[in-house]
């Protein structure tokens, strides 16, 4: 028995979506959605729950992380109740339910509040800076430790916590019983969909978004890579500054389009863009672009007449790593993954 | 018996001839002897052949014509008037169904399907020499209409028979007009307000002087038939002195003491014991319900000039040549404890809920206590498919999702739940249904073996549902009020009209119409007819407009003064008569009375009423009673003719007939819409559209006939043209 | 070549005399040839205005001047002369049986059912079952 809760929408539609409640349940979106399965069907049940406010039955359902955004659904809808717009909003709703702090939620509603954290670690950038005496190679020393500390304290303080609780609300919450054996070897699941995404490519729509996002993935992962481990900016390595080069380049072009797109409007999923799509793609090409600035003015020895650039480029960092890594947008990334992680578990 | 009798054994362009060889039957009947033209023709209907057909007529002097074509239902009124063309009664004319029910249905048996058919033939004309010439009867009518029941569709048709010049007499039982419109405060799709409307109505018929309006009056008794009925009417007073000054009128209404049932508002609150439905109701006269009054001595000595308690009720005689019934519907009655209604304090029913919301213009409050959620339990006494009401009383999802509209307008914070089984907003009110869930409305749907459940739960009153939209997950809802979207039922007192004016009706216990495509408002009974929602659950337009085709029915019918009815109805043969009485029992219609003959009583048939049915036929024992066209002597000489024996020449050696070749069959005249294709076709190569063009013919038509006249060799394919679109013809 | 047919095709399959009502259930009949959907033609239809206007004398006559069966293709409940259509037409099927007995004819030489304006497949396959009901019937 659920208790019918017609207020559930209001809350929502402040992480997005507002039209859902036009739908009169035809079913065209779930037909024509190339991911919904007979086992898994969606948009449709998702927009049911949505407006009857069964907030448990979202909370336990991992089919938000297996919508990709096609937008197929959203132009099918016969009373333009924008389903696949809906399922973006539920994964913005579910990252905010996962995150023990609570900050995403208040991000995601509250537009001064992200910009008031990124004017705050700016300052904090600045204050440091100013601390060290604007020593350049003193604060790309802290730089790069701060780049390794961020990463592993994040990982244990944000993301181990808030998988665990995703894993209890899909997994232990609904009574599901899955045997150890199975964690082990469905792992794969994982691995394939952190890297290739391969279920985008089941996407009917669009090859190359698909290409797209997979050279980003790659893309950010080996710059996060050659920067932290490889110590880009100090490397001796020809070979190592020049894939540093090119990845930082990959991410900062990709990106360009993804804004481009999201400014044309042409498609669905660039109808609705909210602050944090725009945070995501502009933090992640300025990531590129500042990395491989630095770079170049530390191969032309420029850098030291030209310091504010490594301190845009820190700011970034910081940002990057403080606000959107932890509560913003990237999250998806990783929840999505483990949803199909989960997913698979639940399979019988 | 008839001597001369002309018979025509049509081809329909292969599509008889193909299989039924017509013009061997042509030759055979030839032979008898009371037959004296006989004739295959290719289309029978072609304007050329009804010529020939007068002609023949005239020049032999038939007595009476026999067609063998298609089914009556297409052509019987097209050879009737062929004969009445020719000076012949239409009566001695017989159509015999060679196609629809012989040639295509054996089709298969092409030899067997000539054997019918000479069958067929054989009985045609055996009944047509039996036929009699019979002239239509024709009645006058007094030019006044009587309209029952001033509701919307009754007001509406009133002013339409008055405008077009009829006297009209509107009968209403209540004492107030408008009906159920009147009861609610907006009416969708317009928006109009509902008393409004019925005031405007009112107002455009007071500007007819040919408009007597009668209120507080029902009919009592009916005699008479199409063109003079004679209808008792019986007017209750009002029981207010008509000199009395309307201020002291008012007055008594304010100071009265007493308090009564208010059905207007359906029991929701008391009214005075005088009082108006409504304050502008009209005509603006209250009403004293002088029963109430009884002990209220004071009162009632105190008003004694204003009030005249001793008037009686008046019974009156109207004469009208034509009756529209235009009495409505009633809302349908929950049992009690269905879906808790009257067991749990906050069910109500639509039509309640429209009244609370007109008596609370601000805060919607029922037993004190505001309500903020509302949930529509649907289809409450409608598509019961085990119970008595089958039908979808189909404006009620409309008005359910037109009230919710209301709600959020009027009252602004309110949630409504809606339990459906289906949504029928046909036409443009599905716009309705699309605003309604964009505003937020939750729409649920149940089936009917699942039937939602409500139930209190300490303070609240919980509707339980098992809902198909979420894979039938039970659902919980919360709500102040749960209303009851109840259906539309017949009127209680619809048996009592039906009875008086024998009017059928329906297993739905509505009024029934002839036939809901061919004869919407038409009732079997002459010169009754049917309009608005007593006919069956409608809307306001939709009530308005089967009226309004009711009363143009009328004043068609009462336009010349005269009316001819069809001559075939039942007949009493006097000297076999002994008036047992049987075949009155089973007129439904009343149309056989007990009369005088001679010395004797015998039955005597009412012309203007009886409808031919025949139900008294049969039941007669000393076999006095015939319908006419279907004597004894028509039936029986008809089965003689289907059993008799056939002399048929067999065509080639096998044993079915085979198919003419193609081209060869000769034609004796071209149809005239062959000679207009013909004419069309200038030179040698045209397409289908150039002939459609020159011949001005539809094109469809011209590529049908085409088709045929390549068949039999009339016009030739000549190619194609540049765009290989077309085929070229040309006549060969 | 000239040949004479003596009822051969009736002596095939029983001749069933076929009462229908002009508004319902003749178009029904009218609509199965109308499809082309093939029943025997050694059935023949009379169509009145009423199926209560039957006389049983008529049912009587056709049976003994050579037809094998009489069905009367009613309209049931959608009749607009009479709500008791069905339970008239139902009388005279009684009266005629009486009237049957009396000469020796098996009773189930009348039939009755309801047919609508659209019934063309019902129609064909009454046919086709009442046919070969009587040609099993010996009398
Ligand atoms: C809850 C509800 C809401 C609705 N809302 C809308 C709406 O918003 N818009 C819309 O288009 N339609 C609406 N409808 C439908 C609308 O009410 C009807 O279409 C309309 O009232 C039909 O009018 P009528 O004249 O046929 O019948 P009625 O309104 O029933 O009028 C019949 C009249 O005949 C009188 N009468 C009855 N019997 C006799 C008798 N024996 N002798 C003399 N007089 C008699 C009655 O007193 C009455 O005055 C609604 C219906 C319901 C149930
Ligand atoms: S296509 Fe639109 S209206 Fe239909 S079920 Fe999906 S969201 Fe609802
Ligand atoms: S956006 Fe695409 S993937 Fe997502 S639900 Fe709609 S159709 Fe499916
Ligand atoms: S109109 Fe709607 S509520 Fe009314 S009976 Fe039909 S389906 Fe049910
Ligand atoms: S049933 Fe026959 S005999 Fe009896 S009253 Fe009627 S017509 Fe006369
Ligand atoms: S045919 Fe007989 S039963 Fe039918 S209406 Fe006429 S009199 Fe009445």
């Amino acid at each position: 028995m659920s208790r019918v809760n017609p207020k559930f929408a209001t809350e929502l539609s402040k992480y997005g979506s507002s039209d859902f409640n036009a739908c009169f349940n035809c079913g065209n979106c779930t037909a024509t959605c190339s991911l919904s399965t007979a086992d898994s069907s969606f948009p449709r049940e998702m927009i049911r729950y949505t407006t009857l406010g069964l907030e448990d039955d979202i909370k336990a359902s991992l089919k938000p992380w297996e919508c990709y955004y096609c937008g197929e659904c959203s132009s099918e809808c016969p009373r333009q109740a924008e389903p696949g717009e809906l399922m973006m909003s539920l994964r913005r709703w579910l990252t905010a339910k996962y995150d023990w702090t609570g900050l995403s939620g208040l991000m995601y509603k509250s537009l001064p509040l992200s910009i008031a954290a990124f004017v705050l670690t700016f300052v904090g950038v600045l204050a440091f800076a100013f601390n060290a005496d604007f020593d350049l190679e003193h604060m790309m020393h802290v730089g790069h430790l701060f780049e390794a500390i961020a990463i592993a304290s994040i990982m244990v303080v944000i993301f181990v916590p808030n998988i665990i609780r995703m894993w209890y609300f899909t997994i232990v919450k609904p009574g599901t019983k899955v045997p150890f054996k199975k964690y082990v070897s469905s792992m794969g699941e994982f691995f394939v969909t952190m890297f290739v995404q391969k279920r985008a490519l089941d996407c009917d729509d669009n090859r190359f978004r698909w290409f797209e996002h997979f050279i980003l993935v790659i893309g950010y992962l080996s710059l996060l890579f050659t920067t932290v481990f490889m110590d880009w900016f100090s490397t001796q390595y020809l070979a190592v500054n020049i894939f540093g080069y090119v990845m930082s380049a990959i991410v900062f072009i990709v990106t360009v389009d993804f804004v481009n797109s999201r400014m044309k409007k042409k498609k669905a999923l660039n109808k609705h863009s909210q602050p944090s799509d725009w945070f995501f793609v502009i933090w992640l090409f300025l990531m590129g672009l500042t990395a491989f600035m630095t770079r170049l003015f530390i191969d032309l020895n420029i850098l030291e007449t030209n310091k504010w650039l490594y301190i845009l480029h820190f700011t970034v960092l910081v940002q990057w790593a403080l606000i959107i890594v932890p509560f913003g947008k990237w999250t998806h990334f990783l929840y999505r993954s483990f949803a199909m992680y989960f997913a698979k578990l639940k399979e019988k | 018996m008839k001597q001369r009798i002309g018979v025509y054994i049509c081809h329909c362009g292969g599509n008889i001839s193909d299989y039924v060889d017509v013009e061997e039957l042509g030759k055979m009947f030839h032979q008898e002897e009371n037959v004296v033209v006989s004739k295959d023709v290719m289309f029978a209907c072609a304007d050329s052949n009804q010529k020939d057909m007068v002609a023949d007529i005239q020049a032999n002097n038939l007595d009476a014509i026999v067609v063998c074509s298609c089914s009556p239902k297409l052509h019987l009124h097209t050879f009737k008037n062929v004969a009445a063309r020719a000076g012949l009664n239409p009566s001695n004319y017989v159509q015999v169904n060679i196609r629809e029910q012989c040639s295509w249905p054996h089709s298969d048996r092409p030899r067997e399907a000539t054997v019918k058919a000479a069958g067929l033939i054989r009985a045609g004309i055996n009944r047509v020499s039996y036929s009699e010439s019979l002239e239509n009867i024709e009645l006058s009518v007094k030019k006044s209409a009587l309209v029952i029941g001033a509701g919307v569709s009754g007001m509406k048709a009133a002013i339409d028979l008055a405008r077009s010049g009829n006297e009209v007499f509107l009968i209403e039982k209540d004492f107030f007009v408008g009906g159920r419109i009147a009861q609610k405060e907006t009416l969708f799709p317009t928006n109009q307000n509902g008393k409004e409307v019925v005031a405007a109505l009112y107002n455009e018929m007071k500007k007819f002087p040919n408009i007597t309006i009668f209120t507080g009056a029902t009919v009592e008794k009916v005699s008479g038939s199409l063109g003079n009925f004679t209808v008792d009417i019986k007017v209750k007073p009002r029981y207010i002195n008509p000199n009395a000054d309307k201020k002291a009128v008012k007055r008594a209404m304010d100071e009265c003491p007493v308090n009564v049932h208010d059905d207007f508002n359906l029991g929701l609150v008391e009214r005075k014991a005088i009082y108006k439905n409504y304050p502008e109701a009209l005509p603006d006269v209250p009403v004293v319900v002088a029963e109430a009054l009884k002990d209220a001595t004071d009162f009632t000595g105190k008003f004694a000039s204003t009030l005249n308690l001793n008037e009686e009720a008046q019974t009156l005689s109207l004469i009208a040549g034509s009756v529209l019934v235009t009495t409505g519907y009633d809302h349908y009655q929950p049992k009690e404890g269905e879906y808790g209604y009257k067991t749990i304090s906050n069910v109500v029913t639509l039509p309640e809920l429209n009244r609370l919301m007109e008596m609370n213009p601000d805060k919607l409050v029922y037993n004190g206590k505001q309500i903020k959620s509302l949930a529509f339990i649907y289809c409450v006494g409608s598509r019961q498919t085990k119970g008595d009401n089958k039908y979808c009383s189909r404006q009620c999802c409309t008005s359910t999702i037109h009230t919710s509209l209301q709600l959020k307008e009027k009252y602004k914070d309110i949630q409504t739940y809606h339990l459906y089984r289906d949504i029928r907003t046909y036409g443009k009110q599905e716009l309705m249904y699309a605003e309604s869930s964009k505003q937020g409305d939750l729409y649920f749907k149940y089936e009917e073996k699942e039937m939602p459940v409500v139930s209190v739960d300490g303070k609240s009153t919980i509707v339980k549902v098992k809902d198909y939209l979420t894979a039938k997950k039970e659902m919980e809802i919360e709500a102040d009020l749960v209303v009851l979207v109840t259906s539309m039922v017949a009127r209680e007192d619809a048996t009592t009209i039906s009875e008086l004016f024998k009017i059928p009706i329906g297993r739905d216990k509505f009024f029934n119409e002839i036939h809901p495509k061919l004869k919407p408002v038409e009732t079997v009974i002459k010169g009754v007819y049917i309009g608005g929602t007593c006919q069956g659950p409608k809307n306001v337009s939709e009530s308005v407009q089967s009226s309004l085709a009711g009363a143009s029915k009328i004043t068609a019918l009462l336009k010349s003064g005269t009316v001819s009815v069809d001559p075939i109805i039942a007949r009493v043969d006097a000297d076999k008569c002994t008036w047992c009485g049987k075949c009155s029992d089973v007129c439904d219609y009343t149309a056989i009375k007990k009369v005088l003959f001679g010395e004797k009583h015998v039955a005597g048939v009412n012309k203007a009423v009886c409808t031919g049915c025949g139900i008294c036929a049969p039941v007669c024992p000393e076999n006095a009673i015939e319908i006419a066209q279907y004597t004894d002597n028509e039936i029986e000489s008809m089965i003689d003719g289907f059993v008799m024996d056939f002399d048929i020449k067999e065509k080639g050696a096998g044993k079915t007939v085979e198919v003419e070749e193609e081209g060869k069959v000769g034609m004796k005249e071209y149809p005239q819409v062959w000679r207009e294709i013909l004419a069309g076709m200038t030179d040698e190569k045209n397409t289908i559209p150039e002939i459609a063009t020159n011949s001005k013919l539809a094109s469809e038509l011209v590529t049908f006939h085409l088709m045929t006249m390549n068949r039999y060799g009339v016009v030739v394919p000549a190619g194609m043209d540049a765009k290989e679109t077309y085929y070229y013809y040309k006549v060969k | 070549m000239s040949t004479t047919i003596n009822q051969s095709p009736a002596t095939k399959s029983p001749k069933i005399l076929v009462f229908s009502t002009d508004k319902i259930s003749d178009p029904g009949i009218d609509q199965a040839g109308l499809r082309k959907i093939h029943y025997a033609p050694s059935v023949y239809v009379i169509s009145l205005p009423c199926s209560s206007g039957i006389k049983p004398k008529w049912i009587l006559h056709a049976l003994e001047h050579g037809f094998d069966g009489v069905f009367i293709a009613a309209d049931g409940h959608e009749c607009s002369y009479s709500s008791r259509c069905a339970e008239h037409t139902n009388t005279i099927v009684e009266a005629s049986q009486e009237l049957m007995k009396e000469k020796n004819i098996n009773p189930r030489r009348v039939r009755m059912a309801a047919l609508c304006s659209v019934c063309a497949e019902p129609f064909a396959s009454h046919m086709e079952n009442y046919g070969k009901i009587l040609a099993s019937l010996e009398d």
